[in-house]
């Protein structure tokens, strides 16, 4: 069985990427430093909402990490999945402990919550089909022995 | 297991950059099949080994505990 392909973008995305995590860094030490004289200069909207800054770092980061490797062979494969599998584990230790000590302060994070429900039921249900169609494949091999 | 695709390479007198280049992997695949902190895929090992004139069998070995672990 071949290992599925995942198409990422070109590798120059991860330039465009970190660009734009960088502008919404500046963003954010703008917005954190509102009063600052350098605003006037600029003539930048200060109102826009913090959590618009992080929407735009989301889109910087997305494009960082689904960008391919100059040369994107097993071993970056195998370093991605690897990856992947630190930040789910992270993810969801941090979401835990946060969720958990921030119930008795009445501090609930839902649309953390709905995320992470969301990730783990396609990670099962993606899983799932997958063996299921793995098998079926296995099926019809065993037909044409 | 272990393996001998760092003493072939030598023997051929590349270096590690030639031999990604020829195999079309990263230099960095090369260097962590050579110090064992990556096994490569199937595919990667047979092309390894025709690159070198071997089999599998011998460019890749157990070690001594993994072979009667896996003894039938």
């Amino acid at each position: 069985m071949q290992s599925p392909k995942i198409i990422f973008l070109p590798w120059y995305f991860k330039v465009i990427g970190v660009f734009i995590a960088l502008f919404s860094l500046t963003l954010l030490i703008l917005k954190l430093n509102s009063g600052v004289s350098i605003l006037d200069f600029i003539k930048f909207d200060t109102n826009i909402e913090i959590y618009a800054i992080y929407a735009i770092a989301v889109l910087g980061f997305f494009l960082i990490a689904f960008s391919k490797e100059r040369l994107e062979d097993e071993l970056v494969s195998y370093l991605r999945k690897i990856s992947l599998l630190i930040t789910t584990i992270f993810h969801s230790l941090f979401f835990f402990v946060f969720t958990f000590t921030s119930l008795t302060i009445h501090l609930i994070n839902f649309p953390a919550i709905i995320l992470m429900n969301t990730l783990f039921f396609i990670y099962i249900i993606s899983f799932h089909i997958q063996m299921f169609l793995v098998s079926i494949k296995k099926k019809n091999n065993e037909n044409f022995e | 297991m272990r393996n001998f695709v760092r003493d072939e390479r030598k023997r051929k007198k590349l270096k590690q950059e030639e031999l990604a280049a020829i195999l079309r992997v990263s230099r960095q695949t090369i260097n962590a099949i050579e110090g064992n902190r990556y096994w490569p895929s199937l595919t990667l090992a047979l092309r390894l080994s025709m690159f070198f004139d071997m089999t599998v069998n011998e460019l890749f070995i157990f070690e001594k505990h993994e072979l009667e672990e896996f003894k039938y």
